[in-house]
């Protein structure tokens, strides 16, 4: 199977009889569990020994999100409840934590298998804030930074996994959440530890390692305007920073103009300068239309170069038009391209690219051709 | 046994180089009788690993009896006594394992693959491969007009440029503009699925690679070292054919990170092939085979001829002992020529080199081999200056200690030209300073020991001649700083025609003992 061009694993082979065989059993044993669990679950019966259950049954499945609720519901109260070992009433605040340490080890453990369910990452995010309910700033911070750890692993072992760079985003913010010094004023500069320099550091290097990473330009997008806030850059700070992303992002053309994950990070570059771009995710702030002008121009001169080697990249045309309408929209005057080039553009696209025949046609006369 | 003399025999392999160390593996579990003799006292063959003093040991034996594959051995230990910069110096004999015929395993190779499924992985240190090195002479004044002989004494200060390994590498080079990176990338998008393309290439299959790389793909003739760096072709570039450039390249680039990220290739620690030869030969000895290590099929030049009988094959050794087998395996000598002879040199420094084993990527071993590569013309021999594109390249394998070679603060410098005789060899020491030169350490490594000798494709352990269908003849040992695929094949014929239809899958085994680790 194939995510956007890269192959995933091999698919399942043919299977003999006796497997078949196996495999019937296997299933009927596992209606039996989900028919157990559903029964227990319908009489309220929140015991350990359900909890046990239900285990066994995600362990399996992991992808059978109620069971996950139901789980949920038996922990809380299994949370309430008294300590069996223990002879003091009332709930027990060591059990409820054996409790939480022993989901957070399921949890990993399933992740390492399903990397990518939800419903994992999902019970996990719950169970991590019920632990941090438990514990100290220090101790929750230390929570939060072994679980961004642990997502630098897993993304270390699939840097594309979207729901480990979803579920890093989260981490990250808790993480500043609790270094924020819990006084009734404002925290100052100094005192507010924010980890998007860090984090911005972590796209690069991930994008350095494979540029295929859709997951790392788009964290990177994020993070732009953020990082540009706890700068409190400038104008002069801000153009550079424009510029030295508009430089990453040519060199990575210029070296894979096929690769679509480094055309998705251009078009991020290129509406934070249209007129539409709201002013929070703008990049530079005091753009004038001839400003526009020359980055528009620029981008076609460069990308139009790339056509004496690649005539069949079809990336590079529907970039070539996309700017090519921008730079219109401002025009000052001159023009760089004319409406000749731009059907040719279209042309090419749709050679390259028959089965998007309609949205070529509209594309055609959005920009009147 | 005391005697070897009227034993007999289902199979005789006579030598224990690397081809039929493997076919000794491959028949370890089919219960036949195997005998397998060397006639030297070590095993490997042209592929054997010494200390220091059995390379000194063997550099007279091949000065004086002339050794079928090797010949002018000479070894130079220079005095450093008085030499400020090294405070280092060579240690005992047996802290180092030269390898006589050191070569890298791809990780998409049928080596590494037979030694996986026959599990004598287990018994193999592996080490990575890693950053591979272009050298371009630095550009002085010296290059243009007449190079004096006094001018040749000043040294050059070479550059050494990494060797993209893909597209993420090329995309970080600074030194590549624009449409050269598009060149590159578009050459490694053909390379990718290369036998698919063949009217691409097909009218170039029998010219030259780099012809093929200029009107093909457009490729800047400066960009032309690393690609062809890329295929290890002992021959000058224009005679390195688009053919012969084509799969070696695919080889090397579809191997990156195939086991791990960031290396292609792997070499095993302890005398590299020498190390995977005795692992056979020890699994064969395990299965039942006899090992007898000194011992020749005949003393004399020419071996007796083995005479065929009905119930088998009569071989006289050497002590005239006379066996009996039914299959006779060696080296088959009969097409052995004079060419080509290659110059190779192993010289010992006293430096890590660290600055050629970089990191090769992050969570990845850190590599212990390198490969360093002069450019046809890259190197001037002293007073003559026609060397141009027509003198062949030098390769230079760097070992680090880590390779179990050498002692820590160390490393070992492996060169080889295709180039023979004298020039070949000053070639070999230019390109040693060249690449010690370019290093930018302190205090300058020193060279302790060095070793050069001149190499060719033969071997001693030959088979009797003799014509009849259970005489099986290996082509002897290439001279190629890989292993190649076509090695494999070799082996699994001889072993297919040994076994017959009920010799199960060549060279996979299921582990010996009950009870292993299963980690990797």
């Amino acid at each position: 199977m194939a995510s956007h061009g890269v192959l995933r694993g091999l698919g399942a082979g043919v299977r003999s009889e006796e497997a078949r065989q196996k495999e019937l059993q296997q299933i009927a044993a596992y209606n039996d569990l989900v028919e157990l669990v559903n029964t227990k679950v319908a009489e309220r019966q929140y015991t350990i020994e359900v909890l046990d259950l239900i285990t066994k049954l995600l362990n399996e499945n992991p992808e059978y999100y109620t069971i996950w609720n139901h789980r949920r519901r038996a922990l809380r109260y299994l949370f309430a409840a008294p300590d069996p070992k223990d002879s003091s009433p009332g709930p027990s605040k060591r059990h409820a934590q054996d409790l939480v340490e022993s989901d957070l080890r399921l949890t990993f453990l399933l992740l390492r298998k399903f990397p990518k369910c939800y419903w994992i990452w999902n019970h996990r995010n719950w169970i991590l804030r019920i632990a941090e309910s438990f514990v100290q700033t220090a101790e929750a911070r230390k929570l939060w930074s072994e679980e961004l750890q642990l997502i630098g692993k897993m993304l270390h072992a699939d840097s594309r996994n979207f729901h480990a760079w979803s579920y890093r985003r989260f981490v990250v913010a808790q993480l500043e959440r609790l270094q924020a010094p819990a006084t009734s004023e404002p925290p100052s500069r100094e005192a507010r530890q924010s980890l998007t320099e860090s984090e911005f550091e972590y796209t690069t290097k991930m994008i350095k390692t494979n540029l295929s990473n859709f997951s790392a330009w788009h964290n990177r997008s994020e993070l732009i305007p953020r990082l540009l806030a706890e700068r409190e850059a400038g104008s002069v700070a801000r153009r550079k920073m424009l510029d030295d992303e508009l430089a990453l992002i040519c060199t990575a053309i210029n070296t894979d103009p096929f690769d679509q994950s480094i055309w998705y990070y251009h078009q991020y570059l290129m509406s934070t300068l249209s007129l539409d771009c709201p002013p929070q995710d703008r990049i530079v702030h005091d753009l004038s239309n001839h400003d526009r002008q020359k980055y528009y121009a620029h981008e076609m001169e460069y990308i139009r170069e790339i056509l004496e080697d690649e005539e069949d990249c079809k990336w590079v045309y529907e970039a070539l038009l996309h700017c090519a309408g921008c730079y219109l929209e401002v025009e000052g005057g001159t023009q760089a391209f004319t409406t000749r080039d731009m059907r040719y553009w279209l042309d090419q696209l749709k050679r390259l690219d028959p089965l998007r025949k309609g949205r070529w046609d509209d594309l055609g006369r959005s920009l009147k051709l | 046994m005391d005697t070897l003399d009227n034993t007999e025999w289902d199979v005789l392999v006579i030598g224990t180089g690397l081809k039929q160390s493997l076919l000794a593996l491959a028949l370890s579990r089919s219960g036949k009788k195997i005998l397998h003799i060397d006639e030297n006292a070590y095993y490997g063959g042209a592929e054997a690993a010494f200390s220091l003093q059995e390379a000194e040991e063997w550099a007279k034996k091949v000065n004086e009896d002339s050794v079928a594959a090797f010949t002018t051995v000479s070894i130079s230990k220079p005095d450093l006594s008085e030499s400020e910069t090294s405070q280092v110096s060579l240690s005992a004999s047996r802290s180092y394992t030269l390898a006589l015929s050191p070569q890298l395993i791809y990780t998409r190779s049928a080596l590494l693959q037979s030694l996986i499924s026959s599990k004598v992985y287990r018994q193999l240190d592996f080490v990575a491969v890693g950053s591979w090195w272009v050298y371009s002479a630095g550009s002085t004044g010296l290059d243009n007009g007449g190079v004096s002989s006094s001018d040749s004494s000043a040294t050059l200060q070479g550059t050494l440029l990494k060797v993209p390994n893909g597209r993420e590498d090329v995309f970080q080079d600074q030194g590549l503009d624009f449409k050269a990176k598009r060149a590159l990338m578009k050459f490694l998008r053909f390379i990718g699925e290369y036998e698919e393309q063949g009217e691409l290439w097909e009218d170039y299959k029998a010219r030259s690679f780099p012809s093929f790389l200029s009107e093909q793909f457009k490729v800047p003739v400066s960009l032309h070292a690393p690609l062809l760096a890329l295929t290890l072709s002992p021959a000058p570039p224009e005679q390195t054919t688009t053919e012969y450039a084509l799969p070696r390249i695919a080889r090397h680039l579809r191997s990156i990170g195939s086991i791990g990220a960031g290396f292609g290739s792997v070499i095993t620690r302890f005398g590299g092939m020498s190390e995977i030869a005795q692992v056979a030969c020890r699994a064969c000895a395990v299965g039942g085979g006899v090992y007898v290590l000194g011992k020749g099929a005949s003393t004399i030049e020419r071996p007796e001829v083995a005479q065929v009988g009905t119930s088998g094959i009569k071989l006289c050794l050497e002590d005239s002992e006379t066996v009996t087998t039914q299959w006779l395996i060696g080296d088959d000598t009969a097409h052995d020529t004079p060419e080509p002879l290659y110059c190779r040199s192993i010289t010992i420094v006293s430096s890590t080199l660290a600055h050629l084993f970089s990191p090769i990527a992050e969570g990845a071993p850190p590599p212990a081999c390198a490969v360093v590569i002069f450019p046809s013309g890259s190197l001037s021999l002293d007073g003559s200056r026609a060397q141009g594109s027509e003198s062949p390249p030098v390769y230079i394998l760097v070992h680090a200690s880590d390779t179990g070679e050498c002692p820590r603060g160390q490393s070992i410098l492996y060169a080889s030209t295709s180039l023979s005789g004298e020039t070949g060899f000053q070639l070999l020491n230019k390109a040693v300073q060249a690449l010690l030169s370019s290093i930018d350490v302190t205090p300058l490594p020193a060279i302790l020991w060095s070793m050069q000798y001149g190499q060719r494709p033969g071997s001693s352990n030959a088979l009797p001649e003799g014509a009849d269908e259970r005489l099986l003849g290996f082509s002897p040992s290439s001279l190629d700083l890989t292993v190649d695929d076509s090695i494999l094949d070799q082996v699994k014929e001889v072993w297919q025609k040994i076994v017959g239809d009920n010799g199960g899958e060549f060279l996979t085994f299921e582990d010996r003992e009950a009870n292993l680790d299963d980690d990797e």
